[in-house]
């Protein structure tokens, strides 16, 4: 029997029209807020707020009916979080922005527990949704492509010393969309195996264009997080072990030789940028990574001599964790401050560290001087200073630091439930023969995406970025496909 | 024919004030209420605690630089928004120790650039909970003995 409001007994009734004409708007305002294009942005902060008010109504008449099936530890984990997060304000450096920030992902939070309660009334109602959530970036893609065509410029970030040139497509920067696209990659997968020969060669080219953004994007994070995503997806979709093994093989094998290809970065390079009005002196000097490569590099010396003698290359430069000095954690062997130009040279993120991972690590020391509950939710890009030459950014960009920063121990163990309550849930329907585990699939593969990304970008508790909207929808929606499953058995 | 709602409560009306009032919500109440007050408590301990730390910490600066103007500020810098830094030097070292100051003339910032691992005491995100403080007067002229110095 079709439920839903009955204004269409054929096709989908009016409100799922809306919910996901509007979601996708939604997604899509998210986009325009953060695009590469001055007047998408104009419009996208306008429209963004007001059309997830509106998602936020829609939602409720959308999933009401269905509100049993709200998976209540999700809910409790998240508005644990938001209530920390709306407290907060009361020792925040910034308390009003502390309280727009946590009515803000509280609303984010409704919206994705209404949109997943309507969603798992039915089968199409559900495939409805999480094809709505993929609309969006697959119009952002090829709003990409088209300025790529038109706009060269716009769309590609220049190549530097640092970087090659990079895809950033309708994004703000090469990162922005990327991310987004890895989130409902496992999506367009679940679409492309599940579908008819017409369905598969559509979807099947929507997968390629999100992947394809992704690579010419140069988000390394971004190639993680897709790889992740769909060989999770494969790993609980698929029961046959001998239909598994070689597909997962071949998908790695797949993932390892586009990184390859596309996450590449110039070996080494010099930062040519200096703000000490002063002239300083340079020599070469060998150093030895840890991987036991020998590299020559120029290090400078301040001009006027230095009163501490020298030391062994690669423990010159530390960031510490804790106080006084103590565990210092050797990192590059340049200097980041005023004084010492930095001399940055590159290391693969895999092989010790980044400029990003120093930014965390100096960011996890500053979190440490209020451990418990941060400085206040929303006030990362506040408390959070660059004094980096080696990183770029006004955030972390990594979720859990980023929140060690804002509301401490106590908000990373918050934002980490939700991905603990779903891998427990991956684990009980791999346990389980009987279940369709296809939503726990997409669920799941979306969900491990998202986490990699967190370990970039920091997003998951910031409404306004491109991903979070998609991402807690996919998980409410997974969580929830479950419930009934797990009420029934606890009855029984 | 209607008629009036009943003075006592019926069974019904009785059931759903219990399942309003049971025991079980009343002390899931009381025990988020007690848990919001403790979190609220920790959290602003936890500022009090690092601000004073901070607070110490550019006081170990300020004493460290010793005279201001004796021999006086080595380098300065404006490239920072809603700050001016002076720099002193130490041993050599010209960019030692900094203080930075706002426009009321707060010491906000403070760095110790001495080790091999650079200190920051920072109020740059919330400047109200700064005490110590530099007359502007005095920084200007500092300022402008820094500038003689670097040409």
């Amino acid at each position: 029997m079709p439920r839903g409001f009955p204004l269409n007994r054929g096709g989908f009734s009016l409100i799922e029209h809306a919910l996901v004409v509007v979601l996708a708007a939604t997604v899509f305002a998210f986009i325009m807020g953060s695009s590469s294009v001055a007047t998408a942005v104009r419009y996208g902060h306008n429209l963004r707020w007001a059309l997830l008010t509106l998602l936020a109504v829609l939602s409720v008449v959308f999933g009401w009916r269905n509100r049993h099936v709200i998976p209540r530890a999700l809910v409790a984990a998240l508005g644990a979080f938001g209530g920390v997060a709306l407290l907060s304000a009361t020792w925040s450096v910034r308390p009003q922005l502390s309280v727009e920030r946590a009515i803000s992902f509280l609303l984010l939070v409704a919206v994705a527990t209404f949109v997943a309660a309507g969603a798992a009334e039915s089968q199409r109602r559900l495939e409805l949704v999480l094809v709505g959530l993929l609309a969006a970036p697959v119009s952002a893609a090829l709003l990409g492509l088209f300025l790529f065509v038109f706009d060269h410029s716009l769309a590609v970030q220049a190549e530097s010393a640092y970087m090659p040139a990079r895809l950033r497509g309708f994004g703000e920067n090469p990162n922005t969309l990327a991310m987004l696209f890895a989130l409902v990659l496992p999506i367009a997968v679940w679409k492309t195996v599940a579908s008819g020969m017409r369905g598969r060669l559509f979807f099947g080219a929507i997968g390629a264009l999100l992947y394809g953004s992704i690579l010419l994007s140069g988000s390394r994070g971004a190639i993680f997080a897709s790889a992740a995503g769909v060989v999770l997806f494969v790993l609980l979709c698929v029961r046959s072990v001998r239909v598994l093994v070689p597909t997962v093989v071949v998908l790695i094998a797949f993932f390892g030789a586009t990184y390859k290809v596309a996450g590449g970065r110039p070996t080494r390079s010099v930062a040519t940028a200096s703000p000490a009005s002063v002239t300083t002196a340079t020599a070469p000097t060998t150093t030895t990574t840890p991987s036991g490569q020998t590299t020559t590099t120029t290090t400078t010396t301040p001009p006027t001599g230095n009163a501490i003698g020298p030391r062994p290359a690669e423990t010159r430069f530390t960031v510490t964790l804790l106080p006084n000095g103590i565990g210092p954690i050797p990192f590059p062997p340049e200097e980041n401050e005023i004084g010492f130009p930095g001399l940055y040279e590159y290391k693969p993120i895999l092989a010790y560290g980044s400029g990003r991972v120093y930014a965390w690590l100096s960011a996890i020391r500053q979190g440490l001087a209020r451990p418990l509950l941060g400085f206040g939710f929303g006030t990362e890009a506040d408390v959070f200073v660059d004094r980096f030459y080696i990183f770029e950014g006004a955030f972390t960009e990594n979720s859990f630091v980023g929140i060690f920063l804002q509301l401490g121990i106590v908000g990373v163990l918050l934002l980490l439930t939700p991905f603990v309550l779903i891998a427990a849930a991956a684990l009980r329907a791999v346990r389980r023969s009987d279940l369709d585990r296809t939503v726990i699939a997409i669920g799941a593969g979306t969900c491990a995406a998202g986490f990699v990304i967190a370990f970039f970008q920091s997003y998951l508790y910031s409404v306004g970025n491109v991903a979070t909207l998609t991402l807690w929808i996919v998980v409410f929606m997974a969580l929830t496909s479950l419930v009934p499953v797990a009420r029934g058995a606890s009855a029984r | 024919m209607r008629h009036d709602a009943p003075a006592v409560p019926t069974a019904g009306t009785t059931r759903v004030l219990r399942g309003v009032f049971s025991t079980r919500r009343l002390v899931m109440v009381v025990a988020v209420a007690v848990a919001a007050v403790a979190v609220v408590a920790v959290g602003q301990y936890g500022r009090r605690h690092e601000q004073a730390a901070t607070e110490r910490g550019i006081e170990r600066v300020r004493a460290a630089i010793g005279s201001l103007g004796r021999p006086g500020p080595s380098d300065y810098t404006l490239a920072n928004p809603g700050r001016s830094c002076l720099l002193w030097a130490v041993n050599g070292r010209i960019y030692a120790l900094q203080l930075c100051i706002d426009a009321q003339g707060r010491v906000i910032e403070a760095v110790d650039r001495r080790g091999w691992t650079a200190k920051f005491y920072s109020f740059t995100d919330e400047p109200s909970a700064a005490k110590l403080r530099i007359s502007p007067k005095l920084f200007d002229a500092l300022l402008a003995r820094a500038e003689e110095r670097a040409g």
